[in-house]
């Protein structure tokens, strides 16, 4: 506590920029760990019903269990398109069935893309601040210092007294703008890598249903 | 085909995320408060041993069945050097080693490293041994009585040094802090100090100044911290001595 009160106003600034971002990165690193623990538990009992159930209708009115998977989502963008087009072929007298040669495929194909985009987008969401705290709180630290340090040196010149027992307590009051800055640096860094480690295999899994659904819709409906 | 249901999610906010986060900094925040006051060791006192007059028997004591002002109680000065020859003489030359004795002490060219390791090793053993019982000795002597008893002008209760010298090193700890005031070196305070029975100053007089305002109050500042570590005087009555503060440090008057 007397390390901070003994210091300038400009380190003191520094000092309250860096515990910002630490407090922000912390509730970025809990709010992004309940997210993404959701995510992945979710999806992996969705895909586990959605192999298990036959019926796309079935699966479409149980979506609320599996509300925070990710597939989920690419799921109802898929079924929604295909609905769509069901429909659509429908008022041409040729109730459900409709043909590649109009771009049905396709159209699911886009939908399912745009799906994943927008929850990659989610998914991603925050995780910039992280590596921004990562990158620049050991920087705003590092200047904090070489104010405290510069300030600490006029000190000395002005008393005219260059003893340890005058030099020390101004650089120790610096150098902890430095190490609040690792302090709030490195869990960001840490969380900021974990988190794109988990959103990869994320990303995987949508791409890989969105072709698995692609194949069911081809197989079941096309052609018929 | 039913109507595609839009799933509901429940995330929570960032903001409560953040009310947390801030909960949770507070709270490493006491702790680190609370561990850094619970760490704070409290200073070790400072004791003057006079070296040369070491070993004593108990450095503290120092010598109560003498008067402090006593001369009897310094060490005896050392036996007179008989008187050297004037006449300039050749030096005597020193008689001839015998070579025989030498060899035993050389390293044998055929000994093995084992057998110098372990001739060493025996060496480096009867060195500890050596040591060992010397210190016992000491020990010894000392739990006896017999070793040289306190230190000449102690008086009784402060560690090998006089009061005034021990008040004279705490005003000198005490006056290093002031650093900022040691730029003239031509500065002088003289303070006459009257310390009480149980260790407190009961008055100062300031004998002389230094016309350096800042001066004088580093000088008030330094006796008014070292008041706090002083012991009671010795034989329990009041104590006055004269003190010189300049920027080089504080001597006795």
């Amino acid at each position: 506590m007397s390390l901070f009160l003994g210091t300038g106003l400009v380190v003191k600034l520094v000092l309250l920029i860096l515990l910002y971002f630490s407090v922000v990165s912390w509730a970025i690193i809990f709010y992004k760990f309940r997210q993404v623990h959701r995510a992945n538990r979710e999806s992996e009992r969705f895909m586990d019903f959605f192999w298990k159930t036959k019926r796309f209708d079935a699966i479409n009115a149980q979506l609320d269990r599996f509300a925070n998977s990710p597939l989920t989502v690419l799921f109802n963008e898929g079924y929604g398109e295909l609905t769509k087009l069901a429909a659509k072929r429908e008022e041409k007298e040729e109730p459900g069935v409709f043909s590649t040669e109009l771009g049905g495929i396709d159209n699911i194909a886009r939908a399912l893309r745009r799906a994943t985009t927008s929850e990659i987008t989610r998914l991603e969401k925050y995780l910039t601040f992280l590596a921004t705290t990562g990158s620049t709180a050991p920087f705003i630290g590092l200047f904090g210092t070489v104010w405290g340090i510069m300030t600490a040196f006029k000190g000395i010149g002005e008393t005219g007294s260059a003893s340890l027992a005058v030099v020390a307590p101004g650089i120790a009051e610096a150098l902890i703008a430095t190490a609040i800055g690792l302090v709030a640096a490195i869990p960001a860094v840490m969380g900021y890598n974990h988190f794109q480690n988990k959103l990869r295999v994320l990303i995987a899994e949508m791409d890989s249903f969105s072709t698995e659904f692609l194949n069911i819709v081809h197989r079941t409906f096309a052609g018929k | 085909m039913s109507r595609p249901v839009k799933p509901q999610r429940e995330n929570g906010s960032l903001g409560a995320m953040v009310c947390y986060s801030a909960v949770v900094h507070l709270a490493i925040w006491f702790f680190l408060l609370q561990v850094s006051l619970s760490t704070h060791f409290k200073e070790a006192p400072v004791y003057y041993v006079d070296l040369l007059n070491l070993p004593v028997a108990s450095p503290q004591a120092g010598r109560p069945d003498v008067a402090p002002g006593a001369t009897s109680s310094s060490p005896a000065p050392p036996p007179p050097t008989p008187p050297q020859p004037r006449g300039m003489t050749l030096p005597a030359k020193a008689p001839a080693r015998p070579t025989a004795a030498t060899p035993a002490r050389q390293t044998d060219p055929a000994e093995t490293a084992r057998e110098f390791e372990e001739r060493i090793a025996r060496l480096e053993q009867e060195a500890a041994a050596r040591h060992q019982e010397a210190a016992l000795a000491a020990l010894r002597k000392r739990a006896d009585g017999k070793g040289p008893a306190g230190i000449p002008g102690a008086a009784g209760t402060e560690a090998g040094s006089d009061y005034a010298s021990y008040v004279r090193s705490r005003l000198e700890d005490a006056f290093r802090r002031e650093d900022a005031f040691r730029t003239d070196p031509g500065k002088v305070v003289i303070v006459r100090l009257t310390i009480d029975r149980t260790g407190r100053i009961v008055n100062q007089r300031y004998e002389q100044r230094s016309n350096d305002r800042l001066f004088d109050d580093a000088v008030a500042r330094a006796i008014a911290r070292a008041e706090r570590e002083f012991r009671r005087p010795p034989g329990g009555g009041q104590f006055e001595h004269g003190f010189v503060f300049r920027p080089q440090g504080v001597g006795k008057k």
